[in-house]
């Protein structure tokens, strides 16, 4: 009687969780296509804010390769076209640089740290071994070499800042010789005063000029709009009162067009603004809701300063950033609806959407970059 | 004295060679294992088991263990640690003694997880889950811990389960002081006195500890690929202090128990923040104290009363001038008042059938503001009010039939739910010393204040919020055995487990600064525990248990659906093996101990790396000078320094539990015991 007792805690205790073994998770993917000659691709940032990854979507047929390597949680991209280089800017927490190779199957070909506790937010590349890095908690703006991350100089801000002595630099663009800042000028995130952008020379990293903006906290991404000549700048003030607009930059002659769509006229805080022509333009605009605020997605046109149409109303947060196609005749939103996640594409001619549902790219779509090697500009 | 030691150690890793599990022989000690119930929890709800060595959680019919923990003071071990060695039970830490650690059992939130201090619940309004690393093992007697099932002399019951803390107790007058020191300047003093004074039994209890919580660690400067700006380098900030103090009275009265108890406990701590950004100045000051009242009456030989009042107040004050962490300049105070009392009736109705019937009420007020914004919201409250009802049926003197049912109400300014929570319990002893369990149960967590109405800015409230619910369900053996042949105690265990929670509530980016909580997630969980312990002619203990656990993401979002919940791993197993031995003025013992962890993701998406497999190795000594009551430990924890672990691809990363918070390598202490 104790010998079988004995057997079957032998069979219990030793067997039985054996056979139990779990299967652990298989990490094994496909390797991803170079990318060709003339071709056109998304390079998607993910995220849930807890984990990040990127991801990529081929414009020529939307095939999507998912999740190619993980990221920083709190990511976001710029794609330089003169070297033909995607970056990954990792946010506060990994404070680094992710460079892609999209002809080593849009791997991580180089990571540097940009300093730690610095919260790198944007690079901009001036030449292929000259790039500045913008720093929120450095009142000072990096200059590296883009891939290598060999650190060249740094252009020092505090001359702009507010009173906690940090300019809180943002969004960084390079353009014709000058690179443009965006100051945001806040503390504990609240705007302390208009914010600025500042303007520098890119060879010898010189402080030309600071322009102050018409509004505050400069929140959407700092794009140059070919169509336009002009710099586009939304800036959301003071997030649930609608005090801020969207601002266009000359940036030959640094004048500033003052608002051309106001915050009231929209409806709502600016997050993310993207114009396609003249005539129309896209704004992603947060709403004070219920729920803490609300993400609307509208167009506009710049030129009356009117809104034109809702095209998604959400009551909760999950409309991420915005792209125009490298052709302007799609909008690519990131859509960060919890149960049906994606990126959604509207036709610019009519606001038709041209997705039947949100292109699965894994995580939540936050951000996206096009990426091609033809020269072609956005 | 050295044939014993190198018999010893040949004799340990003979055995671990035979089976490289162990397991903590504290749990099972038969010289300090009481033979008696509980006092507590013994009179009417007792089932006898004849011929063996119980305790008040072998009774039940669910799956429980006790740890004796009342020798734990002669050396240095912490709450999170003794807990993390129990089968079923995971506790995550931040690193570093007195470092935060968070208690999951068999794969639930560390929120379903109710945590009692001599019955007080320390899960209050505004604070979900409980810190282990704020709990001194020193002022404690036994932690007993009850997996998918909580007794309903414990009031709120909780999905997980629940861990409840029995402070120290005694009979004849009793004095302690110990002192500890070791790595990064570790230091523990205690200071302990039981006597009586007539029919009144008094006992307090000091504590003090710190640690300066500067270990190494692999600093990976952010950059996950890049290993050429990866370093070793010292955690920064880690420091903590901790103070304690415990009264307790009690005595009797015309037939009557009373216990009057106080337990304060006060913690400095700096915040070390994430591994590649270390902190300088981000602080936390702790205080938390709970009052509780208790009689226990019997009003005949077949009814007993108890009936009990607490109260408990958590105070905690973050300071982040600096703006260090990142997410802005911070001074905030959180408070949390719990008052509450409650009846427990005992009726042991014949010979086979007893009724237990609980009813208790609290109030619950959570405040919370944030000073250099001046945020000062108004405080959140609600009363919880519950009504339990347990029927021990026992048809033969082999069967146990417990079916339990608890009735709750939470009333608040935005919402009044009430909450229903039934269960069936079976146990039968199917030949002498071995036991057939069954459990199931449906158990909900409640929203807790802070999900409710946020917090002062970081966290909007969400009063639509619904509960967390749970299907438990669990069926195992257990067979205990004394005495045969060399084998003077023995137990073992093997359980399945399973459960299904929904209306999981998880925080969700709501807008650029502030995240909301919503009921989003399901989980499915799978398990198995198996754990046994035996002593060996009273010389050598050898325990060991392993834990498998399958929980898989059911949420509606597709990008955690089918997922591995995260931070638990599928495989941990613990082992432990001591030889003691008793000479006529001294007394020694050595023990090894084994801490596996396999590889488990530290994200709901599974998309951050793998917390790769690690093993931890631990060993101890002890002598004691018995005329003198004094004794000397040594323990050596993370024998193998393990900090970094290697991936697939030949990187190295570091030991974690959570994701850039690096854990400690080789630590030593030491400790000198006076005990009368």
């Amino acid at each position: 009687m104790k010998a079988t007792r004995g057997s079957l805690f032998l069979f219990l205790w030793v067997v039985l969780p054996v056979l139990w073994t779990g299967c652990d998770p298989s990490s094994d993917k496909p390797p991803i296509a170079n990318m060709v000659d003339g071709g056109t691709y998304a390079l998607v940032v993910t995220t849930d804010y807890e984990a990040g990854s990127y991801s990529l979507v081929d414009l020529s047929d939307l095939s999507i390769s998912e999740s190619i390597e993980t990221v920083h949680e709190d990511s976001v991209c710029r794609f330089d076209e003169e070297t033909s280089t995607p970056f990954i800017i990792a946010r506060y927490g990994a404070d680094a640089v992710d460079v892609i190779d999209p002809h080593d199957g849009w791997t991580v070909s180089s990571e540097y740290s940009a300093g730690a506790g610095s919260n790198p937010q944007d690079i901009a590349v001036a030449s292929p071994g000259r790039a500045f890095i913008a720093l929120f908690d450095q009142p000072e703006l990096l200059i590296v070499h883009p891939t290598s991350g060999t650190q060249i100089g740094t252009v020092d801000l505090s001359s702009m800042a507010d009173d906690d002595g940090n300019p809180e630099a943002a969004w960084v663009l390079y353009l014709q010789g000058k690179i443009y800042v965006v100051l945001q000028k806040l503390v504990n995130f609240t705007p302390t005063g208009p914010s600025s952008i500042a303007v520098i020379d890119a060879a010898t990293g010189v402080i030309e000029e600071e322009i102050i903006l018409s509004g505050s906290n400069t929140y959407g991404k700092l794009r140059y709009n070919s169509v336009l000549d002009k710099i586009v700048i939304a800036q959301a003030g003071a997030f649930d009162t609608l005090d801020g607009g969207i601002e266009y930059l000359d940036p030959h002659d640094l004048t500033l067009s003052g608002f051309v769509i106001t915050e009231q006229e929209v409806g709502g805080d600016l997050s993310d603004v993207v114009i396609v022509s003249e005539t129309k333009g896209y704004a992603v605009i947060g709403v004070p809701a219920a729920s803490g605020a609300a993400t609307h997605l509208v167009s506009f046109n710049p030129s009356t300063g009117k809104k034109l149409e809702d095209l998604i109303v959400r009551d909760d947060w999950t409309i991420g950033f915005l792209e125009i196609s490298p052709d302007r005749s799609q909008l690519w939103v990131c859509d960060r609806k919890p149960q049906l996640p994606g990126l959604r594409i509207f036709d610019t001619e009519n606001d038709s959407e041209i997705t039947e549902e949100p292109l699965d790219v894994g995580l939540p779509p936050f951000m996206i970059c096009f990426v091609h090697q033809d020269g072609e500009g956005v | 004295m050295l044939r014993f030691i190198s018999t010893s150690i040949c004799t340990v890793l003979g055995l671990c060679l035979w089976c490289p599990c162990a397991s903590n022989a504290d749990e099972v000690d038969p010289q300090t294992e009481d033979l008696l119930l509980d006092e507590e929890e013994a009179p009417v709800f007792e089932t006898v088991v004849h011929g063996y060595e119980v305790k008040p959680s072998d009774n039940v019919t669910g799956f429980a263990r006790t740890l004796d923990v009342n020798e734990e003071s002669r050396g240095m071990t912490s709450v999170s640690e003794v807990v993390s060695q129990a089968v079923g039970v995971q506790v995550r830490r931040t690193g570093g003694l007195g470092s935060y650690g968070a208690a999951s059992i068999r794969g639930s939130t560390p929120g379903q997880v109710p945590v009692y201090m001599d019955g007080v619940l320390l899960n209050t309004g505004g604070f979900a889950s409980v810190n282990l690393g704020d709990l001194t093992l020193d002022s404690l007697d036994r932690i007993e811990i009850y997996r998918g099932y909580t007794p309903v002399s414990l009031g709120t019951a909780g999905i997980g389960g629940a861990i409840s803390l029995k402070s120290r107790a005694f009979d004849e007058p009793i004095t302690e002081i110990s002192a500890s020191y070791g790595s990064w300047n570790t230091a523990r003093l205690l200071a302990l006195r039981g006597d009586r004074i007539d029919d009144v039994r008094t006992l307090a209890i000091l504590s003090a500890s710190g640690s300066q919580g500067d270990f190494e660690y692999l600093n990976r400067n952010g950059t996950l690929l890049n290993e050429d700006d990866d370093a070793i380098q010292r955690r920064q900030n880690n420091q903590h202090v901790s103070y304690g103090a415990l009264v307790k009275i009690d005595g009797n009265v015309d037939g009557r128990h009373w216990t009057l108890a106080n337990d304060l406990m006060l913690k400095r701590q700096g915040i070390p923040g994430v591994s590649s950004i270390p902190t300088q100045t981000v602080s936390l000051r702790t205080l938390r104290d709970s009052l509780s009242g208790r009689l226990e009456t019997a009003v005949d030989e077949n009814v007993e009363v108890i009936l009990d009042a607490r109260y408990m107040v958590m105070h905690e004050d973050f300071s982040d001038l600096d703006n260090e962490i990142g997410v802005g300049h911070q001074r905030t105070v959180s408070r949390a008042d719990s008052v509450g009392g409650g009846a427990l009736l005992g009726i042991h109705a014949g010979d086979h059938q007893s009724i237990s019937v609980g009813a208790r009420s609290r109030y619950e007020r959570f405040t919370t503001v944030e000073l250099l914004a001046g945020i000062e919201p108004d405080p959140a409250s609600r009363v919880i009010s519950s009504l339990a009802l347990e029927y021990s049926l026992t048809p033969s003197d082999d069967a146990l039939l417990v079916p339990a049912l608890r009735l709750e109400h939470h009333h608040g300014v935005f919402f009044d739910d009430f909450y229903i929570q039934p269960s069936l319990g079976l146990r039968y002893e199917i030949v002498p010393g071995l036991f057939f369990r069954a459990n199931t149960g449906r158990f909900v967590r409640p929203p807790d204040l802070a999900e409710l109405f946020g917090d002062r800015g970081a966290v909007i409230g969400n009063p639509d919020l619904k509960p967390e619910l749970s299907l438990n369900a669990d069926l195992g053996l257990t067979y205990m055995v004394t005495d045969v042949g060399f084998l003077s105690m023995g137990r073992f265990e093997c359980a399945g487990f399973g459960s299904r929670v929904e209306d999981l509530i998880v925080y969700v980016q709501n807008s650029q600064n502030t995240v909301r909580p919503e009921n989003v997630s399901k989980a499915e969980i799978l398990g198995v525990e198996t754990s046994m312990g035996t002593g060996w002619a009273d010389v050598v203990f050898f325990e060991a248990n392993y834990t498998f656990l399958h929980g898989v993401n059911r949420s509606d979002r597709p990008f955690y659906y089918d997922k591995r919940l995260p931070g638990r791993p599928a495989h941990e197993a613990y082992g432990k093996i001591e030889i003691r031995h008793p000479w006529e003025k001294w007394a020694g013992s050595l023990w090894f101990d084994v801490n596996y962890a396999g590889s488990n993701y530290l994200d709901q998406a599974n998309m951050q790396e793998d917390t790769l497999a690690r093993l931890f190795l631990g060993l101890g000594a002890r002598a004691e000078h018995l005329p003198a009551k004094l004794s000397l430990t040594v323990e050596v924890k993370n024998l193998l320094d393990t900090i970094t672990v290697k991936d697939e691809e030949g990187r190295l990363r570091p030991v974690r539990d959570f994701e850039a918070f690096p854990l400690p390598g080789r630590t030593i202490l030491a400790t000198i015991n006076w005990r009368t």
